[in-house]
């Protein structure tokens, strides 16, 4: 039976703990009467527990980060217009073709980057330390600024192909891509700590020139 | 217009039109060059190449549902095997033995098909994404490229380049390495002499337990993944080694010395031999210890 | 010889308790690749955030793109006075009540907090993992728009009435209302 003084927002209230310290003695006076307001507190603790237990994340059923992608495009430099010839053939009419495609593509973005980064990048096998090459600091960030760009546009390439791609294989790429990107986080604190350091900049180059590299296998790809 | 002719009359195109969703037993004989190119498309199942001593190359093996058409091209002698998928979308996959003569030149592509070779005297080029790749031997040269296939070089003569993502790459022979991982490890060991070897990984070990030929270079590079390099001693090699934060452990020579917190902060040159062994890292470890 | 090399098959423990900083430091310099690593990091919260306020998987899903479109946007007003996720997760609510703001009359939710608002929509089909959260989830999904706004706003999310009020623009009186009205709704499904 419900009394006159039963009033479930402030029972709710004193629940959330939201009541001060007077209001909450009248309500616990209240309950040690009132069977049913008993019963009220102890089922809606009983559903906050269970809220409590909800997931806190919710994979959502597919990869959602294509459709982001697709939509930033506009704030960033936006990437060569070469990555526009990628899109458009959806469904290539076989591997092969589809391969020859992204090829294509992606030399074409390499070509882009242009004779800059030829000047100032070791070859492959010649990243270590005793084959780096002088490069003033500003010629060092140049290259970095470009190196940046290609990826970006390369990986833009990469994420508009992913339905195309196995999701395994993806997310191994992204996972290593990622791992390659806290090697340049780490690298570059150390540059901060000591500009200019050759060393450093040489490793810094050499792991942007990993990243291109996967990126580039990535997009040449399907898989 | 003669050559037209002798090249279409050359041409020998072999088509096996399947019947969806059945396996299929498929077997085909071509003419070969004793040197030629053989290419070999499987996307998915299995791939076992071998080289033998007749010019010829036999494809046998069976077809799986979502496989449309074994294609056996031969043209003035190069040979193209392709498993064709059909147009359904669904990936189909193939268990193909191909043989060929052993001195052939062999590119295969796949997507995940486990791929092995065997008594290959030729060039071999591999690109994968997900299937183990194995090459027993004997190929003049080797590369595979893969995504995360773990890949196996047991035998090889010459040079032997291999690039993964993830996957882990075991070199037992060959005298000219290249081998670059992001996460996966590099082991190579038990390798005849090795003039050559540039090892490149970004958080992947490295093992890297050879013996060196007379003026051998070896160059090894991680930024946080561990390198081990076992060698019979300080004279095997000239040793230059430098990290900038992770610790030298030198079983083969003098103790190394903390420089500075940067521009190496450790490093270590020492030895005798006339090899030279360059480590480089970043966070890595590195390990010199005897063989 | 022959010593083992052990190798990280895959790199979850690399990358998995790290905080944001650096990667909002570099999105908001530009770079997508580490707006992904956010996206990958957040998108299983503010997925199940634009689930649970929107009752169905599909518009869940476009709210959560929006989102996440919103934060690369907005990710130079990003100041790191709170947390990246904090930030996010406030972010996406505004995107969910913005969108249902603008979708104008055509829905029962944009009224969502009247008192008569109609009927539930589609429950969501929640993954089979859920286990006995399952039927909690059908009924927060079957709640009127309204009170399950200001339940999954409250008891799921934290945020306070105040703040709630803020977000939607109801008086604090219609938020602890619409939240009463929620639970003994969710009590009264989980009974029968």
């Amino acid at each position: 039976m419900k009394e006159p003084e039963c009033d479930d927002v402030t029972l709710q209230d004193f629940v959330d703990g939201w009541l001060d310290a007077a209001q909450e003695g009248r309500v616990r006076e209240h309950l040690a009467a009132c069977a049913r307001c008993r019963a009220e507190e102890r089922q809606l603790r009983r559903l906050l527990a269970r809220v409590a237990e909800l997931p806190r994340t919710v994979a959502p059923p597919h990869d959602l980060w294509p459709g982001v992608a697709a939509r930033l495009g506009g704030r960033r430099a936006s990437p060569p217009a070469e990555v526009e010839t990628i899109e458009r053939p959806r469904r290539a009419r076989s591997w092969n073709v589809r391969r020859w495609v992204l090829q294509t593509a992606a030399a074409i973005v390499f070509t882009a980057l242009g004779a800059a980064l030829g000047r100032l990048i070791p070859d492959a096998g010649e990243t270590t330390a005793a084959a780096v090459r002088p490069a003033s600091s500003s010629a060092f960030a140049a290259a970095e600024t470009e190196y940046l760009r290609a990826k970006d546009a390369l990986w833009l390439v990469a994420a508009s192909r992913r339905d195309e791609l196995s999701p395994v294989t993806m997310e191994i790429v992204r996972r290593n891509l990622v791992l390659i990107d806290e090697a340049i986080w780490e690298l570059r604190q150390a540059l901060a700590a000591d500009p200019g350091n050759p060393h450093l900049e040489s490793l810094l180059l050499a792991q942007h020139r990993r990243g291109l590299d996967l990126l580039r296998r990535l997009s040449a790809r399907s898989a | 217009m003669r050559r037209c002719w002798r090249a279409s009359a050359a041409l020998l195109a072999v088509l096996a039109p399947l019947a969806a969703g059945a396996q299929t037993e498929v077997e085909r004989r071509v003419p070969a060059r004793a040197e030629g190119t053989v290419e070999i498309v499987n996307v998915a199942g299995s791939l076992v190449v071998s080289g033998w001593d007749r010019e010829e190359v036999e494809v046998t093996g069976t077809l799986g549902r979502g496989i449309d058409a074994l294609v056996v091209r031969a043209v003035r002698g190069e040979v193209k095997v392709e498993a064709e998928p059909g147009r359904s979308g669904h990936q189909g996959s193939a268990h193909l033995e191909v043989r060929v003569p052993h001195r052939s030149r062999v590119a295969v592509e796949t997507v995940s098909a486990e791929v092995l070779v065997a008594g290959l005297e030729g060039e071999l080029d591999v690109e994968s994404i997900s299937g183990p790749v194995e090459v027993e031997g004997d190929p003049s040269a080797v590369a595979v490229e893969t995504v995360s296939g773990d890949v196996t070089v047991r035998r090889a003569r010459g040079r032997v380049a291999v690039e993964t993502v993830n996957g882990r790459i075991t070199i037992e022979g060959g005298r000219d390495l290249r081998a670059q991982s992001v996460s996966g490890a590099i082991v190579v060991d038990g390798a005849g002499e090795v003039e050559r070897a540039e090892l490149g990984v970004v958080s992947g070990r490295i093992l890297f337990a050879a013996a060196l030929a007379r003026g051998a270079e070896a160059r090894l590079s991680s930024h946080s993944g561990a390198v081990e390099v076992a060698l019979p001693g300080a004279s095997a090699a000239r040793f230059d080694v430098s990290s900038f934060s992770g610790r030298i452990t030198n079983e083969l020579g003098p103790p190394a010395e903390k420089a500075g917190r940067f521009t190496p902060e450790h490093k270590l040159v020492f030895g005798s031999g006339d090899a030279r062994v360059h480590v480089e890292t970043f966070s890595g470890s590195v390990t010199l210890r005897k063989r | 010889m022959g010593a083992e090399v052990e190798e990280p098959r895959t790199n979850e423990s690399r990358i998995a308790p790290q905080d944001d900083a650096s990667w909002v430091e570099r999105a908001q310099d530009g770079d997508v690749t580490a707006f992904e690593e956010l996206y990958r990091r957040h998108a299983g919260r503010v997925y199940a955030l634009c689930l649970r306020m929107c009752g169905n998987a599909q518009e869940a899903e476009e709210r959560t793109q929006d989102a996440f479109v919103r934060a690369w946007e907005k990710l130079g007003s990003f100041r790191g006075r709170s947390l990246f996720s904090s930030w996010l997760h406030r972010l996406t609510v505004n995107v969910v009540l913005g969108g249902w703001r603008r979708q104008g009359r055509r829905r029962d939710r944009v009224v969502p907090f009247d008192e008569a608002a109609g009927e539930p929509p589609e429950a969501a089909a929640p993954p089979p993992s859920w286990g006995d959260a399952v039927d909690l989830e059908r009924a927060v999904a079957a709640l009127p728009a309204g009170a399950r706004t200001v339940f999954v706003l409250y008891d799921v999310e934290g945020y306070q009435h105040q703040e709630i009020a803020e977000m939607t623009g109801l008086a604090v009186g219609t938020c602890k209302a619409q939240l009463h009205r929620a639970r003994q709704l969710l009590r009264k499904a989980l009974e029968s």
